[in-house]
């Protein structure tokens, strides 16, 4: 590896523990103080902008997005600068009785309209649970199919969750992965057992996504 | 595997410049046969597309030890590269290729695999027309007809 790419040249606010993704190290701020976690982030070509999830919820990160000529972008949401840099959060209240982790979604719109993504296949349980080949996400493509039962959801819906990413990584190619890439894997091994026993992830996905034909 | 072959690999990243594909490309066309299979074998799926174009551009019989990877690869008709590696499949002779469509059929009803058959079906029945006298065994051509 270059050791230029690596981090992005950038090791102190990037990690890299696996050398397959780069995770920023980006402050939130969420609920009563800021907290300085890892967090999605990136510029996703076809409309969001930022995503921020709350550590509780997610870890990590893949902060390897393209902007809309192909190219790759480290940027960062506006919620999220350098630690020195980040102004002292406003305290806010904190609902009583709350103790389910609040999932926070920026969701910049960067152009008009949804960013439709398809997958080919029946809407089973099994088609929406990766396969081992799919570490680095489930394929989703831009490009209507034209033959063929598929299903339809957009990046914006799957990034709506708060547990998955869409990523647009090639001219048509989306993944959609867990926010927390290291739950990837017990993702894949659910796949045996998919159609009794689904991952979450599955039944997540396929709230979001309905057969197009 | 060769490190030139690993460096080569790594350029049919669809990240990579236009031009450095296209070398990549042109120089694996090059690949020795016993070396073909990794191409079928890349983690990477940036790389998948232009791996199954050069799979394509190699042809049989210098593709042949990566035949049983390309049908692997419709297991997933959304996966970068499936269409191409189908479409490379499909111009193999038939007496050639019903072989591999056999054994992928027994591995994909064993593993229930469901979609990948299916998948299978689309080829062998709609793109090349096979029929069941094309299968050597009556048994494994009937499992085209397992559906999810």
């Amino acid at each position: 590896m270059n050791l230029y790419t690596y981090c992005y040249n950038d090791p102190i606010n990037n990690i890299d523990p696996t050398g397959h993704f780069v995770i920023g190290i980006i402050p939130i701020i969420v609920g009563t103080a800021p907290e300085w976690v890892p967090v999605v982030a990136g510029v996703i070509t076809t409309g969001i902008t930022a995503v921020t999830v709350n550590e509780t919820v997610v870890k990590p990160i893949i902060n390897e997005f393209r902007d809309s000529n192909g190219a790759y972008t480290t940027n960062k949401p506006i919620a999220a600068s350098k630690p020195n840099d980040a102004p002292k959060p406003t305290p806010k209240p904190q609902p009583k009785n709350n103790s389910t982790p609040k999932v926070v979604v920026n969701t910049q719109k960067k152009d008009d309209g949804p960013a439709f993504i398809y997958r080919l296949g029946n809407y089973t349980n099994t088609n929406l649970t990766p396969r081992e080949k799919d570490v680095s996400g489930l394929s989703f493509t831009t490009v209507k199919p034209t033959e063929g039962k598929y299903l339809v959801t957009t990046i914006e819906q799957v990034c709506g969750t708060g547990v998955l990413v869409a990523i647009k990584d090639g001219a048509t190619h989306v993944s959609v992965m867990p926010v927390n890439i290291f739950q990837m894997p017990e993702w894949i091994a659910s796949r045996p057992k998919a159609q009794d026993n689904p991952h979450a992830f599955t039944l997540v996905l396929k709230s979001v996504v309905t057969p197009g034909k | 595997m060769d490190n030139d072959y690993k460096n080569l690999i790594n350029n049919l990243s669809w990240d990579m410049p236009e031009f450095i594909q296209k070398d990549a490309i042109k120089r694996l066309l090059q690949i020795p046969e016993e070396e073909v299979p990794i191409l079928t074998r890349i983690s990477e799926k940036k790389c998948w597309e232009n791996a199954a174009i050069v799979l394509k551009e190699i042809g049989y019989p210098r593709n042949k030890l990566a035949l049983p990877g390309l049908i692997e690869w419709l297991q997933d008709m959304n996966w970068p590269g499936a269409t191409t590696a189908a479409d490379t499949l499909r111009k193999i002779d038939i007496k050639i290729i019903v072989p591999y469509i056999e054994e992928a059929l027994l591995k994909a009803s064993k593993e229930e695999d469901y979609i990948w058959i299916t998948n299978i079906k689309e080829l062998v029945i709609n793109k090349m027309m096979l029929s069941e006298s094309d299968f050597s065994r009556k048994e494994v051509y009937e499992l085209l007809s397992l559906e999810e």
